[in-house]
């Protein structure tokens, strides 16, 4: 077996175990309110915790926008991340999956080092790697769901909460990619040095970080 | 070499998922150890930790040895849910005791025990809506268990359901009248305004109880309390001191005690109570008493204490909101303690956050509308107040902040 297709198969394997499952805290505060109240409150929450509280999954973006700064690079990523997430988002808040944390947070460290050291060794678009992105996708989503989970969705707007939710993750992540190309895409990506100068030092500093953050997550 | 960099990247990624399910498994696996009581905890509750300890070494040496022991495990398990009562580490003995619980669940999903201090933990964790759909499902396997309405009653209060919580409480009564169910009644009736039919329930749940034991003289305690916001001071002192007779250095009759000693102007005994009462329970209650009575004796002690205070505090933030990072939601308290801190920013947050979990709970708007008092906002804290009264709750701190309130509207 191709060893490069074992990776997204034993992630998902690991979500198939089974695993106390426990109901989502219900928001009662926001059943019966309009639903352009529910659909801007989680917006904003979806938005904040990725900008500014998603420190992992910023540098998750970044990592993926380092890849190469090729507009279609960025979408096929972006588009997989943004799919797999949605889909463990909406499976964990019905409780068809409940992954401990103690699995998902080293994870998400554990794929933003996979990323920034793949960054090290190519810049050319894999179909492997839109596969893994995908399954790390699948575990962001996980993450996502938890804190989601910290405040809860009312009971009345399950799916509207969540897709309202979504939408927020999704406009902090195109934030985030915008504002790697404001920053640096825009100036230097043509540059011949953009790889050595810019691309390898800050995935070497987002690698370490994420090391320390697996280390951290796993015996802390 | 970039041929081989993939593999090794992938066989590397692969090696450390490996290890983070070992180490979880291991983890979810571990039994949690007793953790040492403060030395001044250690002092005044001298032969009963003594017991306490040898209980629960004696419950981690047989898990030890026969690690599919559910029973121990779930004996385990309530001891620690008893711990977590008495020093007041919540934190730590709630997260150990639902570690057990999960471990004897994954075995025998229905069983009565397991449940029940699951239930009980959530409740603890102020995991309120999950409380409330446990305590369902365990009804629905046990439908005549007092103890299962017991847990209901609890939920649908926290959340604020207080017509389905003496539905809850009046169906546990009725199956069970016991400590536990007139207990519930007494507080069901105190937040409704009813005093004496408080003090009626109460009474019973002292007598249905066995002397000396913390459930006991807890209870005790609280109808002192009633009798205390009643002002009846001299009944008040009476079980106090019964309370103490009978378990000595109880930190609530105390500081059942140091309250009633401020109230007559003995700031100095008073102290003296509050930091006897400090001394054995972790509860933040009692340095504020001891501070509102320094201030009378020497305020610049006062000052002193206010600042060991506000470092505790600080520390016990930052304890609470790791603790809340772990499962354990602490909203409320922390929106007081940095009330306390003056962050009114912070504290409005936190009480946000708790008001967003359980709108309709009178505790939740009471702290939400003391917030915004502290933040200015008289209107919003007119609003939350009202929602706060709801029940017609005498509660006289609840009554003082109520003043204040109207006072600026």
């Amino acid at each position: 077996m191709n060893p490069q297709k074992i990776g997204p198969l034993s992630i998902i394997a690991f979500f198939a175990l089974k695993t106390p499952i426990s109901a989502h805290t219900v928001n009662y505060a926001l059943e019966g309110k309009p639903t352009s109240d529910v659909f801007s409150y989680y917006v904003k929450l979806g938005f904040e915790h990725i900008i500014p509280l998603g420190l992992d999954h910023i540098l998750f973006v970044v990592g993926l926008y380092l890849l190469s700064p090729k507009l279609k690079t960025i979408i096929w990523q972006a588009t997989a991340f943004t799919v797999a997430h949605t889909i463990t988002l909406i499976l964990s808040m019905k409780n068809i999956i409940v992954a401990p944390p103690d699995i998902v947070e080293p994870i998400i460290a554990l794929s933003i080092v996979f990323i920034a050291v793949e960054n090290l060794i190519t810049s050319t678009l894999q179909p492997w790697r839109i596969a893994l992105v995908f399954a790390f996708g699948l575990v962001h989503g996980l993450g996502f769901a938890s804190a989601l989970n910290e405040l809860g969705i009312p009971r009345d707007a399950f799916f509207s909460s969540l897709l309202s939710f979504n939408v927020g993750v999704e406009l902090g992540q195109i934030s985030v990619i915008l504002l790697c190309y404001v920053l640096f895409g825009r100036w230097f990506s043509e540059r011949d040095w953009y790889k050595s100068r810019v691309v390898v030092p800050m995935s070497l500093g987002i690698a370490a970080i994420a090391v320390f953050w697996t280390i951290e997550r796993i015996f802390m | 070499m970039k041929k081989l960099a993939y593999p090794a990247l992938i066989v590397a990624l692969l090696a450390t998922l490996g290890f983070v399910y070992k180490n979880y498994e291991q983890k979810k696996n571990s039994i949690p150890t007793l953790q040492n009581r403060s030395e001044k905890q250690t002092v005044s509750t001298g032969s009963e930790w003594l017991n306490t300890k040898k209980a629960i070494e004696s419950l981690l040496d047989q898990i030890r040895r026969h690690p599919d022991d559910i029973k121990a495990k779930l004996q385990l398990a309530m001891a620690y849910v008893q711990e977590s009562r008495v020093t007041g580490n919540h934190a730590y003995y709630d997260e150990a005791a639902f570690k057990l619980v999960s471990q004897v669940l994954e075995r025998e999903p229905t069983n009565y025990d397991a449940l029940c201090v699951k239930t009980t933990i959530l409740l603890s964790q102020h995991h309120f809506a999950d409380a409330l759909t446990a305590a369902n499902d365990f009804l629905k396997l046990y439908p005549a268990a007092a103890f299962g309405y017991g847990l209901l009653t609890d939920a649908h209060l926290e959340l604020g359901n207080y017509a389905e919580a003496i539905a809850a409480c009046d169906k546990m009564n009725a199956i069970r009248p016991d400590l536990r169910s007139y207990s519930r009644a007494a507080y069901l009736r105190e937040i409704h305004g009813d005093y004496v039919g408080a003090k009626d329930a109460m009474l019973m749940a002292v007598k249905s109880g066995v002397p000396a034991l913390e459930q006991t003289e807890w209870c005790r305690v609280q109808l002192g309390h009633l009798y205390e916001k009643t002002n009846d001071l001299k009944q008040a002192e009476e079980l106090y001191q019964q309370s103490l007779v009978l378990r000595p250095d109880y930190a609530y009759a105390l500081a059942g005690m140091g309250r009633l000693a401020m109230k007559k102007g003995n700031y100095t005994e008073g102290s003296s109570f509050f930091e006897k009462a400090a001394a054995q329970t972790s509860d933040f209650d009692f340095q504020e008493n001891i501070i509102e009575c320094l201030e009378k004796i020497d305020p610049s002690k006062a000052k002193i204490a206010a600042q060991n205070l506000i470092t505790e505090l600080q520390k016990h933030a930052t304890d609470e909101k790791a603790a809340a990072e772990k499962g354990h939601y602490a909203d409320k308290e922390l929106a007081y303690i940095y009330l306390k801190l003056g962050d009114t920013k912070l504290a409005l947050e936190h009480a946000t956050r708790e008001w967003l979990r359980r709108p309709e709970n009178i505790e939740a708007n009471e702290c939400l509308a003391w917030v915004y008092f502290k933040n200015n906002d008289f209107p919003q804290a007119k609003m939350y107040m009202e929602r706060a009264l709801k029940t017609n709750s005498k509660e006289p701190i609840l009554l003082e902040r109520k003043a204040q309130i109207m006072a600026k509207n």
